[in-house]
């Protein structure tokens, strides 16, 4: 009996160290900067692309659950306006030449709106709400959808016709501004970030000032 | 004499080997936690498919303010907002809704109840104020006219008089006594309804806490103005004047307002776009989880709300001021001397920002 007890708490003693250990730690709470700020932008085009988020939890002695969505996000590309210097102009008459900065992604979205589960495909449901497809689960999906995605910019051919756009765009406005021989060209740039660089910038900076 | 020793080995340690034959079983009908289903990988990972490429847009925004942000909100907001603008839809459809809204049928019959007392609870408590005011309008009153027959006792000519006014002064006194006994009931009266109400506003209060769904979002809101398809009317050179130029843009608008899964993805810094908060279905059961429809709604409204909140912060003040410099610098590099800047009003009207070249 004695050995059953010892047994036993041995067993509860190892299911509290493995509940302990699983338990996650608190979220990373937000460094937002809840402020108004300008900026110059120019966005010349917008991509919608499309991602089916499939995901299948298997089990061996209970019904699988699955999940089937179709997601779509937004994404516009363009040139920072404010990183145009003076140097980067050259104007001889009616005949102007710039250097543009590099293409940057101006904006990208991936909305819950866009998420569209398809209920034919998806079941979601186990016996239990916290081994179901959940919403934190589903949150966690479309994180990963959203990654992809982000990751998978670069293939799309989104600079070449940010390229292709700007110059149309600012073509138009030189030639409306009176110069009738127009050279646009674009700054090299090595990666392209699909994160807003001034808010990373600011975010690296708070980081720093916390960590001094 | 191997299967001996191994059949020696299971009965020396046939707890163990019970112990882990149940939780393979448990684990494999999938009853015990991710995190604790050492037979499952600790995320549900997506499978590989690829992006695909819808739709290749040709724009030009000049995005001139940008609004960063955080909001949060609830889905019984949600259901009080779509009682409000959906009542009769509601009414006329209920099945429509508690299918896509399965928790609305309980708010409904709740809020139904809670709302019809708050009604009355706000009649009673503008009925006490209304009486309270009455009551110290008439103290007053009673004061004043105490003082008045005090003066007139003291300055009674006869005795017979002086008992009059006496008499009339504790009339008077009696009368007061009575109002304040019958404000003392009153108050009473009032005080156990506003308790009963507090008590009837926690109790629905704790029944919404039951199934409630909490996102907090973080996100950014852009606002500019569109500079696709100019024409020689919208951007001109002055006739007097070469180094003279004229703009007429559209007014500022709101471009993009998002809230993605993810606010921050970098190798360095990941930070959740719609982190959830609260998940609560005050049940088990998988069955009761939320719908996709009541997530996406409470969603909607953090959007909604991070839009209002750049709006308050005056975005579009913004944004136009910015467009202001932003052209002008352009055009300044480009070798004007004086850029003039009008906005295109929703009735056309021109609005003029005119400022010289420093």
């Amino acid at each position: 009996m004695k050995l059953i007890i010892k047994k036993f708490s041995a067993l509860v003693l190892i299911l509290l160290l493995l509940i302990t250990g699983s338990c996650n730690r608190n979220p990373d709470r937000a460094l937002v900067i809840s402020k108004l700020k300008n900026s110059a932008k120019l966005a010349t085009v917008e991509y919608v692309v499309s991602k089916v988020i499939t995901t299948r939890d298997q089990n061996w002695l209970a019904k699988d659950a699955y999940f089937f969505a179709e997601t779509e996000a937004t994404i516009k590309a363009g040139i920072d306006l404010d990183k145009l210097q003076e140097e980067d102009i050259k104007i001889d008459g009616t005949r102007i030449s710039i250097l543009l900065p590099p293409i940057e992604i101006i904006n990208f979205s991936y909305p819950a709106e866009g998420f569209k589960v398809i209920e034919k495909y998806t079941d979601q449901a186990a016996i239990f709400k916290w081994n179901s497809i959940n919403v934190a689960t589903k949150d966690d999906l479309y994180r990963q959808g959203e990654a992809d995605i982000r990751e998978s910019i670069d293939d799309l051919g989104i600079v070449k016709t940010a390229q292709k756009n700007t110059r149309l765009l600012l073509t138009t406005i030189l030639r409306l501004s009176g110069f009738d021989e127009i050279y646009i060209s674009f700054k090299k740039s090595n990666k392209l970030n699909t994160q807003d660089e001034n808010l990373l910038k600011e975010l690296q900076e708070f980081l720093n000032r916390k960590k001094s | 004499m191997i299967f001996v020793a191994i059949f020696n080995f299971i009965k020396k340690y046939w707890f163990i080997f019970l112990l882990i034959i149940v939780y393979i079983v448990i684990a494999g009908m999938n009853i015990i936690p991710r995190s604790l289903n050492i037979f499952k990988k600790k995320q549900l990972l997506i499978d590989e498919t690829p992006v695909v490429v819808k739709e290749i847009r040709e724009i030009g925004e000049l995005i001139t303010a940008e609004f960063y942000g955080e909001v949060y909100a609830d889905l019984n907001e949600f259901y009080e907002n779509l009682i409000e603008t959906e009542k009769d839809s509601i009414y006329l459809n209920p099945a429509k809704y508690y299918k896509k809204y399965p928790g609305l049928r309980e708010y409904v019959a709740q809020a139904q109840d809670y709302r019809a007392q708050e009604l009355f609870f706000q009649k009673e408590k503008e009925n006490y104020e209304l009486y309270l005011n009455d009551y110290f309008q008439k103290l007053e009153a009673y004061r004043q006219l105490e003082i008045k027959i005090r003066k007139d006792i003291v300055a009674a000519q006869s005795k017979q008089e002086r008992k009059k006014l006496e008499k009339r002064l504790q009339d008077l006194r009696d009368k007061v006594l009575r109002e304040k006994e019958n404000y003392k009931s009153r108050k009473e009266k009032y005080n156990n309804k506003e308790k009963d109400f507090i008590d009837l506003k926690e109790s629905f209060r704790k029944e919404r806490k039951k199934r409630n769904l909490v996102y907090i979002g973080r996100g950014w809101v852009k606002a500019g103005i569109n500079l696709k398809n100019l024409s020689e009317k919208e951007i001109f050179i002055d006739d007097e004047d070469s180094l003279y130029i004229h703009l007429l843009i559209p007014e500022p608008e709101i471009i993009d307002a998002d809230i993605n899964p993810w606010f921050i993805y970098t190798d360095k810094k990941k930070i959740k776009g719609f982190e959830l908060f609260i998940a609560k279905t005050g049940s088990m059961m998988a069955k009761d989880n939320f719908t996709d429809a009541e997530i996406a709604a409470v969603k909607h409204i953090c959007k909604e709300r991070l839009k209002a909140n750049a709006l308050e912060k005056g975005i579009l003040k913004n944004a136009k001021s910015s467009a202001v410099t932003t052209l002008e610098n352009f055009f300044h590099l480009l070798g004007f001397d004086k850029v003039k800047i009008n906005f295109k009003t929703e009735d056309m009207e021109i609005v003029s920002v005119d400022r010289d070249a420093s």
